[in-house]
């Protein structure tokens, strides 16, 4: 795929990995108000998919999903090359996709042209360390005009989502031994 | 009286299990240091009951990315991202429907 990370990308940044190591990130159970948060957002936004996605070393994990069905329900996440949620890992800034059919940062993806992703737009979560996790996003499947209020609207609301995040934080110190570094 | 000997494995001769199991490997090894992540991956295989050094389908490589994702450490982001990886490879190929996602590319 056109997308697939390499070891200078910030996707791999240690201290990011670490970040979703100490939010435990990766847990099997949803979090009951990030879920309600993905749902507003994709209301809001009269799209039919919200999500909080959670950029891994090697794949994107849905950390919240709202409106997903079928594969991506079942597999909660994509190998990251599909992931459009990377290039906002790696500028640190909102991706807005009105028509990603006609984007270069996301029309290679077998998303697009397998599942019908037509819209995307997306804010960064960046955590009090200053890493960039992922993204709050919503998706549709028909192309969309975003304007600046909806982007307002989606950082807003990360700002919630951030703060559900930083709850879940492992401490530094558990147990006496400090956490190994990546 | 002589065992039988166990027969071996099948060969899996498909690329994209022989990419993927190399693919972890290397994020272990990118992750832990060349010879820890060697060492956690053939300690995730042994405790899964596979073998390290063979190529593995997606349901063994299922088992090795449970394992990591098990781990208290680093390599758990690793066997997460694993899991993701596998666990999309299946679905798609039970909807027979993973090489028009690969379209020949295998996320080597």
């Amino acid at each position: 795929m056109a997308h697939d990370v390499h070891e200078d990308d910030p996707v791999l940044d240690p201290a990011r990995l670490r970040e979703i190591l100490d939010l435990d990130l990766v847990a099997e159970q949803f979090d009951p108000e990030l879920q309600k948060l993905v749902a507003e957002a994709a209301n809001a936004l009269d799209l039919p998919i919200g999500l909080v996605t959670v950029v891994l070393d090697d794949a994107q994990y849905f950390a919240a999903m709202y409106g997903v069905e079928g594969w991506l329900k079942e597999a909660r996440g994509t190998p990251v090359e599909w992931a459009f949620c990377t290039h906002v890992v790696r500028t640190g800034e909102p991706l807005v996709v009105g028509e990603t059919a006609d984007h270069p940062k996301t029309r290679h993806s077998p998303l697009v042209y397998e599942e019908s992703v037509r819209s995307y737009a997306a804010v960064p979560l960046r955590t009090e360390r200053d890493q960039v996790i992922g993204s709050l996003c919503v998706v549709g499947d028909r192309a969309h005009d975003f304007d600046a209020d909806d982007i307002d609207y989606l950082t807003n609301l990360a700002r919630r989502v951030l703060v559900a995040l930083e709850a879940r934080r492992v401490p530094d110190d558990v147990g006496g031994e400090t956490q190994p570094p990546i | 009286m002589h065992d039988s000997p166990t027969p071996a494995p099948p060969p899996v001769d498909d690329e994209l299990d022989r990419l993927t199991r190399r693919r972890a490997i290397h994020s272990l090894q990118r992750t832990l240091g060349e010879d820890a992540g060697r060492a956690a991956w053939s300690a995730a295989c042994l405790d899964a009951g596979v073998d390290a050094d063979r190529p593995l389908p997606l349901d063994a490589l299922a088992r090795v990315a449970s394992r990591l994702a098990n781990d208290s450490g680093p390599a758990s982001l690793v066997g997460s991202s694993l899991a993701i990886r596998v666990r999309t490879y299946q679905m798609l190929t039970q909807a027979r429907r993973l090489e028009r996602f690969l379209g020949g590319n295998h996320g080597s």
